[in-house]
């Protein structure tokens, strides 16, 4: 009779693989989708795959399509106008842009990627990866005197602090596995300081931001401290590389992309970051991330290598737009296709990335004509380590009635994009009774989906 | 005549509204933002100089607070130029995240965030500009004129980092306040380093510090209207008129506790207006009053205008910049920016918009009279004209809601709630005009009483197509370039009258001073900045339009000078 193998016994490189983390990526695609290309006529698993889910067919067993998820927090505001950025805005918060004086105050709630951040994120030397293909908002007033920080940002650490995004390949592959040890189970101490000194530096700088703050009036002091935050995540990565603490995993890297130039074609761009997405993930540098296709109202990029002329969000509000507003979305939806093709193409243990992950792609509306957003454009791919199950089309009959919000576009009874967030938070193991807040502060969500909770 | 079955192209903002349109004024009051000016506290602040200051002027309302606001990346990168005296462009190497903008321009405090990101890229920043500036000899003679070892070691690293702070700061700096930065010089000692190792940190640290990266301005006595001390107003006004940090002129003028004296802040504006520094000035008139940052995302299809080539962009960007600096100098009243007869171009702008005698134009920016029939004033200037359109078309409401925002300071209401789906077997013919107007007259009073305030303008311009050029028909039909002004019903025919009509509105000089007054102090208006903003407009006017003197009464004004301070 053998001996029950101890734990003990056990090499820790060995155990350390056994046990896959779970990963959570936010994918967004601008300006909704064409509703009637993307429902699947039929429901449950083997439904018929719909023309603009034709390209991620290689992958349908890996994934869910859910459709009649509502956004209700963004039909909340005093007046319609500005309803792109509410419903990106709030997309990953579910929480209102409540701003009486829209340029000036940034106000919105922490997003769902940073919830997963800050539970799970210090055991990676990068707590999340917040990415996109455009930095710029360009100009001041992104829709009906908005500040354009909720059409740019799907990722918020706060209320109040949108997280920005890196949009260079290059410069997201240096941040990321510039300061990579050498031997993944071995991390040597840093021979150059380097790590060290840039630590001692910003535990000055906070002492001294914490002196200042106490000569400041409160809105002063907010901003301060929201400075002091950012810095102190810093120095909490710093710390994290230098005492070795976090999860390492052996890394082959691929040499640093180039640098990003106008130069390089939009389809080349998004795949390079998607690329660089499914290595952070699978070298474990990361568990957390957001890439953002494109701002919510994209009507910047132009779409002529698609034979398609105008701009998306014209062509979404132009009756006779059909077909080319088809390309363009298929054309996002292509570019998620890669971005799963990768997951699953990184293999880890008996099972790949894609499995151990929750991956949603998803835009702020469904109908982008008339701005709605009762029933969003979802996907759910990965299986959360097998907490999920995949492979169909799930509905969520919208309630009846046209709804309680301004705009009428939102329906407090939907079942709301804050139920899958809540369900995805206790999926990666952190038992949040609630997600998301409405007008009356009343939490958006308290109870979970389970159609494809196994 | 054809009929088509055209597309109902709907404006951008999806334009259906209720009956009654046009927010009026100034935008709403953030009530409670601003305590009364119950008295005013002279001092406050921190660092020696003058601290006394005039009380502000009452009858004005209050003069608003800034809060404490974060350098945008423009001004990070002018500052370490001035600071190190290396162009660096650190925000550009190292990938700042972008900043968002509030009211249309990129300084506003409030509108300013830091996240993770622009820390880590701070940090990065902070020790790559360090490290060079130490190994070039000139940069380095400069932040340290002595040597960090030996009998000089303490007294070198001591002067050095009280001199850098002072200027990094933009204020003399206590010893107390640089104590714990200079721990760092320990530190790397105790490495194993040498001493100058641990001086570059104690730099980098300053680089890093709030007091570096914000416009620290501390409010010891809450709920109170102070005025700002000779620092401060010294750094509001260098990032007003140079968007980067004080000189040696200004922080002497400072010292003296002279700057916040108006003679003497108006001395020190002309001085600051006639250096080189100030194109930067003008470059925000550029870039964001009249937005042509939007200009360089803007992607004209070539399949719809095979004569549009990228190098326009830049052109058209020229030219407004050219346009800009006389009158940003005084040379030529602000009225010129909508009814001049000259404009500057190139020989490939002069060609690209027809120009006689372009062929003896080069590749130099040059002025060039107009026929003004055809063109004058930035409204038919190729910048605002292709910022202002969609890839393939122009967009009349576009520009008729620029006019309103950025010239009258009248932005429209937004759309309403409950959009209706339209009834998309509609077919309208004619030009766009008639298209847009058979369409809100389909649609109900609903969409007419925003689109007749929002529209006419747009609507006069209509003779330029989405890259800029004339025509005198749209898909087939003649277009009609008549209208009357909202709210005044001043008529128009064609662009020439409707920019006559603008420049002799009563909002465009009142409105001008707003949009500089914003820029200047660095958060949006409100309702209590009204009387302020009026009373500027009326005295620009009188002073003959000339950009120079806005400056100057800006510069003086309570809202600059002056701070409503907050309880914490």
């Amino acid at each position: 009779m053998a001996l029950p193998w101890l734990e003990i016994m056990e090499p820790p490189v060995a155990r350390a693989q056994t046990l896959n983390p779970l990963r959570f990526l936010s994918v967004y695609s601008p300006n909704g989708m064409l509703m009637d290309k993307w429902t699947p006529v039929n429901t449950g698993m083997g439904y018929t795959t719909p023309e603009l889910l034709a390209s991620l067919d290689p992958y349908k067993a890996d994934f869910n399509v859910l459709t009649g998820l509502g956004n209700y927090t963004a039909s909340l505001g005093n007046i319609f106008g500005g309803s792109h950025t509410r419903a990106c805005g709030s997309s990953l918060t579910q929480c209102p842009i409540a701003s009486p004086d829209q340029t000036a105050d940034i106000s919105n709630g922490i997003s769902l990627d940073q919830v997963i951040a800050n539970e799970i994120g210090t055991q990676t030397l990068h707590k999340s990866m917040v990415v996109g293909s455009r930095a710029s908002s360009v100009t001041g007033n992104c829709e009906d005197s908005y500040s354009c920080a909720y059409n740019n940002n799907i990722s918020w650490s706060g209320p109040t602090t949108p997280m920005g995004k890196q949009i260079n390949p290059k410069d997201i592959f240096d941040s990321l596995f510039a300061d990579l040890p050498t031997d993944p189970m071995m991390p040597a101490p840093p021979v150059d300081n380097k790590a060290f000194y840039q630590k001692s530096i910003l535990d000055v700088v906070m002492g001294r931001a914490e002196a200042l703050k106490a000569k400041l009036g409160k809105t002063d002091k907010a901003k301060l401290e929201e400075y002091l935050s950012a810095v102190r995540e810093v120095e909490m990565r710093i710390a994290r590389l230098i005492d070795g603490s976090v999860s390492m995993r052996e890394c082959n890297l691929p040499p640093a992309p180039a640098d990003l130039t106008d130069e390089l074609p939009f389809q080349e761009h998004l795949d390079t970051i998607s690329d660089l997405i499914a290595l952070a993930f699978q070298c474990d540098i990361t568990r957390v991330g957001t890439f953002m296709f494109e701002h919510s109202f994209d009507d910047l990029h132009t779409f002529g290598f698609l034979g398609v002329n105008g701009d998306h969000h014209d062509i979404t509000h132009d009756p006779d737009g059909d077909a080319q507003e088809q390309i363009i979305n298929n054309f996002y939806v292509e570019r998620f296709a890669y971005l799963v093709g990768k997951l699953k193409a990184a293999t880890e243990g008996d099972s790949n990335v894609l499995y151990n992950s929750i991956v949603y792609f998803t835009s702020e509306f469904g109908n982008a004509f008339v701005h709605d957003h009762r029933n969003l454009p979802m996907i759910v791919a990965g299986n959360a380590g097998g907490k999920f199950a995949t492979g169909q089309h799930i509905n969520y009959p919208l309630a009846p009635g046209d709804g309680e919000g301004v705009d009428g576009r939102g329906h407090r009874d939907d079942t709301q994009l804050a139920h899958l967030h809540l369900t995805t938070l206790h999926a990666m193991g952190i038992q949040q009774a609630a997600f998301g807040h409405d007008e009356n502060n009343e939490p958006m969500a308290t109870t979970t989906l389970t159609e494809f909770v196994v | 005549m054809r009929f088509l079955k055209v597309s109902l192209i709907l404006p951008a903002l999806l334009g259906l509204c209720v009956v009654g349109c046009g927010s009026g004024d100034a935008p709403s009051s953030k009530g409670g933002q601003n305590p009364g000016s119950g008295g005013s506290a002279g001092g406050g602040g921190q660092g020696s100089g003058g601290t006394a200051g005039t009380p502000p002027v009452t009858g004005l309302g209050s003069p608003g607070r800034v809060t404490f606001r974060r350098l945008n990346a423009r001004e990070y990168d002018n500052t370490i130029r001035d600071l190190i005296g290396l162009d660096l462009k650190p925000s550009v190497t190292h990938e700042f995240p972008a900043d968002e903008f509030g009211d249309g321009f990129d300084n506003d405090g409030d509108v300013l965030t830091t996240s993770q990101l622009s820390a880590e890229k701070y940090l990065e920043a902070a020790q790559d500009v360090i490290e060079t500036a130490m190994a070039d000899p000139t940069a380095r003679a400069k932040i340290m004129p002595c040597e960090p070892s030996g009998a000089t070691e303490a007294t070198c690293i001591s002067s050095t980092v009280t001199e850098f702070a002072r200027r990094a700061f933009r204020r003399p700096v206590p010893a107390d306040e640089l104590a714990p930065f200079l721990t760092l010089v320990d530190v790397a000692k105790g490495k194993g380093d040498t001493a100058e190792v641990g001086l570059k940190l104690v730099l980098e640290a300053l680089l890093m510090a709030p007091d570096f990266l914000f416009m620290a301005e501390p409010d010891p006595t809450p709920s109170v209207v102070r005025a700002l001390n000779d620092y401060e107003l010294a750094t509001r006004l260098s990032y007003f008129i140079w968007s980067s940090m004080p000189d040696e002129t200004l922080f002497q003028a400072a010292a003296a506790g002279t700057l916040v004296q108006p003679a003497e802040t108006v001395k020190q504006v002309q001085r600051m207006l006639a250096d080189p520094k100030a194109i930067a000035f003008s470059d925000v008139l550029a870039r964001q009053w009249m937005q042509t940052v939007a200009l360089e995302v803007a992607e004209p299809s070539t399949a719809v205008f095979p004569m549009w080539n990228d190098g326009l962009k830049s052109a058209m960007d020229q030219e407004l910049k050219s346009f800009l600096a006389p009158i940003v100098t005084g040379m030529t009243p602000v009225s010129d920016l909508l009814t001049a007869n000259y404009t500057y171009a190139n020989r490939a702008l002069a060609e690209f918009y027809g120009l006689p005698n372009a062929a003896a134009l080069t590749d130099a920016f040059v002025k060039v009279d107009l026929d003004v029939t055809r063109r004058g004033g930035v409204l038919r200037q190729g910048s605002f004209l292709v910022l202002t359109s969609h890839p393939d078309r122009n967009s009349p409401t576009k520009r008729g809601k620029w006019i309103l925002d950025r010239i009258l300071c009248n932005p429209p209401d937004p759309p309403p709630a409950n959009v209706p789906a339209l009834d998309t077997e509609v077919s309208f013919q004619g030009t766009m005009r008639q298209r847009l107007e058979q369409l809100h007259t389909s649609a109900g009073l609903a969409c007419q009483g925003c689109h007749a305030v929002i529209d006419p303008m747009g609507f006069a311009l209509e003779n330029y197509d989405a890259v800029g050029l004339w025509r005198e028909m749209d898909n087939g039909y003649p277009i009609d370039a008549s209208g009357v002004m909202p709210i005044t019903n001043v008529p128009f025919n064609g662009a020439a009258e409707v920019t006559a009509a603008i420049a002799a509105d009563a909002r465009f000089p009142a409105c001008v001073a707003k949009q500089i007054l914003t820029f200047a102090v660095g958060r949006h208006t409100t309702d209590d900045d009204r009387p302020l903003i009026d009373q500027l407009g009326v005295d620009f006017a009188t002073a003959g339009s000339l950009m120079p003197k806005l400056v100057e009464l800006v510069a003086t004004s309570p809202a600059m000078t002056s701070r409503a301070t907050e309880a914490p």
